[in-house]
């Protein structure tokens, strides 16, 4: 199997152009530090593409902006305004959860779970995109470690920083050997510092095990979830 | 066929020429409140918060008098008072409305003068309960952190806070008026006042639970009816029937001066709707929308119809729920359920017109207000 299936792949494609207006790729949007509880899953960081969407529509209504007319550009400008996009373990959950259903796995929720804590599991439980992280999939529980050259599309990459906490995990989509070294087509939220505030998002890169050790610092591990591995 | 006795045509008679002077001294009442309205500038500014004004079809309610709902209960208390004065029967209920008009005039007209308030987040009052440098201040922030928890819990159901009355504040308030209701229900009146009538089944002795539930069934039905009323004509148009229905049952039941109150409540209602339908001269604001809730639920509660609330309330009750589980799902799950809550808003946005929301809206109520009045006899 080269890459994601159909329906994997239909995610990644909806958040690399949102289904609203023109369309445009789905903002980087972190809640660590805007620390909003209680809200919408689209408002945290963790919605699936048509939730934002919703979402963004919702906004244009309240503030009477004809968001399904605008330019890509000003599109993204809008969501970014309005604190709406998506993180990297919100990408990678609904990107995995898509590929197990098209695989007749279990679904997601119940494939990565917290290791521990009763109130961490009744929160999973209630939310289970909010309180997935790039941790809990990087959890020895949740996923297991492969090597680089065994690597195929729906596993992912990550990074886990002790230092800084900023983790990130990308997910591979396919998979190449040129002159004897892998590349990974990997899909993944980010925000690069030389994105600006508007440029940061899903995007689809093609990348090296060593550019990866060069863009994220930290450990960066290859893992797969253990429900494919089993 | 036995057909009625003279007595009862009379009473009938006399019960519906009451509904015509409600009809008669609101419509002399509305030029009245609407120049006053209009003199004191009690209407929607321009630029006030709406979230619904960009759905297809809205047009701007600026300098729309907010208070219309005065023509109605200044109507029914003026009627009362000089005709319907019963110490048994009227005095709480009218008690109960003016209490709840009160509060939601309060609202209304700090909405349009008010200034826009603070509110400070638990997480602020904690940190400044230990930071603060004056030790007072940092007593006074820990001992508020409860009032500060209730504020915050209460918020989390209302709509985004303004210049008006908090929904804290509206909770506590409303609380009071139930609580009167509850007060006069269990202790002025006689022990077959501590049951609920259950349909099909009789009477259920619940002993002095009935007190937190007529609180809760009056604070309930009144905001019911203060979401309901988001469209032109929606609540004005649901309340018709639904106090016709609470008349019939009142008169059926032996409850004269309550059959009156209702069929006075519901032909000011009529006049209300005239003027309220699309475009709105006025809107009924929560001078209205709370008064008639509040009177609404102390009526059914008086004449033993708790049970049939669900049915002769039953879009208003809808409209709560789907604020409710709107709510549920946001914070619970980070899911919404509907497009927008209350419910009528989702109809809007799926594409209805607001004239077919509101129509539909009035059908399946008059239809399960048929439903309840059935129940009630049973």
């Amino acid at each position: 199997m080269n890459f994601l299936s159909p329906q994997a792949q239909e995610v990644v494609e909806k958040y690399l152009s949102l289904p609203l207006g023109n369309g445009c790729s789905t903002p980087y949007f972190n809640n660590r530090r805007k620390r909003i509880r209680g809200g919408l899953r689209a408002l945290v960081g963790k919605g699936l593409p048509e939730e934002i969407a919703e979402e963004a529509e919702m906004f244009s209504i309240r503030e009477r902006v004809g968001i399904k007319k605008i330019a890509s550009a000003d599109l993204k400008k809008f969501l970014v305004d309005h604190n709406l996009g998506i993180d990297c373990s919100g990408f990678a959950y609904h990107v995995l959860d898509a590929e197990l259903k098209a695989r007749g796995k279990r679904k997601i929720s119940a494939s990565v779970k917290p290791w521990s804590g009763f109130y961490r599991k009744i929160k999973h439980y209630l939310r289970p995109a909010e309180n997935t992280g790039v941790s809990t999939f990087s959890n020895e529980k949740n996923s297991v470690l492969i090597d680089e050259n065994n690597t195929i599309p729906a596993d992912f990459v990550s990074i886990i920083s002790p230092e800084n906490g900023r983790n990130h995990m990308l997910v591979i989509e396919n998979v190449s050997k040129q002159n004897g070294v892998m590349k990974f087509t990997c899909v993944h939220s980010i925000a690069y510092s030389k994105d600006g505030l508007y440029g940061t998002g899903v995007r689809r890169e093609e990348l090296t095990s060593a550019d990866m050790k060069k863009k994220f610092p930290g450990i960066l591990t290859f893992r797969r979830l253990r429900v494919f591995a089993s | 066929m036995s057909g009625f006795s003279p007595q009862q045509i009379a009473e009938v008679s006399h019960t519906i020429g009451f509904g015509l002077l409600g009809l008669i001294v609101s419509l002399a009442l509305t030029p009245l409140v609407l120049a006053l309205l209009y003199h004191f500038k009690i209407w929607r500014k321009n630029g006030q918060y709406d979230p619904t004004l960009g759905i297809d079809g809205r047009s701007s309610k600026a300098h729309t008098p907010i208070m219309g709902g005065l023509i109605v209960v200044l109507s029914v208390a003026l009627i009362t008072f000089f005709f319907n004065w019963d110490r048994q029967f009227t005095w709480v209920p009218i008690g109960g409305m003016l209490i709840a008009a009160i509060l939601g005039a309060f609202d209304d007209i700090f909405s349009v003068i008010g200034l826009k308030r603070r509110d400070r987040s638990v997480r602020q009052t904690l940190v400044l309960a230990r930071v603060h440098k004056n030790i007072f201040a940092r007593i006074w922030y820990a001992l508020s952190l409860p009032w500060t928890a209730f504020k915050g819990f209460a918020s989390s159901f209302g709509s985004k806070k303004g210049t008006g009355v908090h929904p804290h504040e509206k909770l506590l308030l409303q609380f009071a008026a139930g609580a009167i209701a509850a007060w006069w229900i269990y202790y002025k009146l006689a022990d077959t006042w501590k049951e609920i009538y259950i349909p099909f089944h009789g009477f259920l002795n619940i002993g002095a639970w009935i007190i937190p539930l007529i609180i809760v069934v009056v604070m309930f039905t009144a905001n019911a009816v203060n979401i309901s009323d988001g469209m032109d004509g929606l609540a004005g148009g649901m309340l018709i029937p639904t106090f016709i229905a609470l008349c019939f049952l009142s008169a059926i039941f032996g409850y004269a001066p309550l059959a009156i109150l209702n069929a006075v409540t519901a032909g000011a209602l009529v006049t209300y709707t005239f003027f309220n339908v699309k475009p709105a001269r006025f809107q009924m604001g929560d001078v209205g929308s709370l008064a008639l809730g509040t009177l609404l639920a102390i009526n059914a509660l008086v004449i033993n119809a708790m049970a049939i609330l669900p049915f002769i309330a039953f879009m208003f009750y809808v409209e709560a729920f789907s604020v409710v589980i709107q709510v549920i799902g946001r914070v619970g799950f980070g899911r919404r359920i509907f497009k927008m809550a209350p419910l009528h808003h989702h109809f809007e946005l799926k594409g209805w017109s607001e004239e077919k929301t509101i129509m539909r809206f009035w059908v399946i109520h008059l239809a399960v207000v048929l439903l309840g009045i059935w129940v009630a006899l049973h």
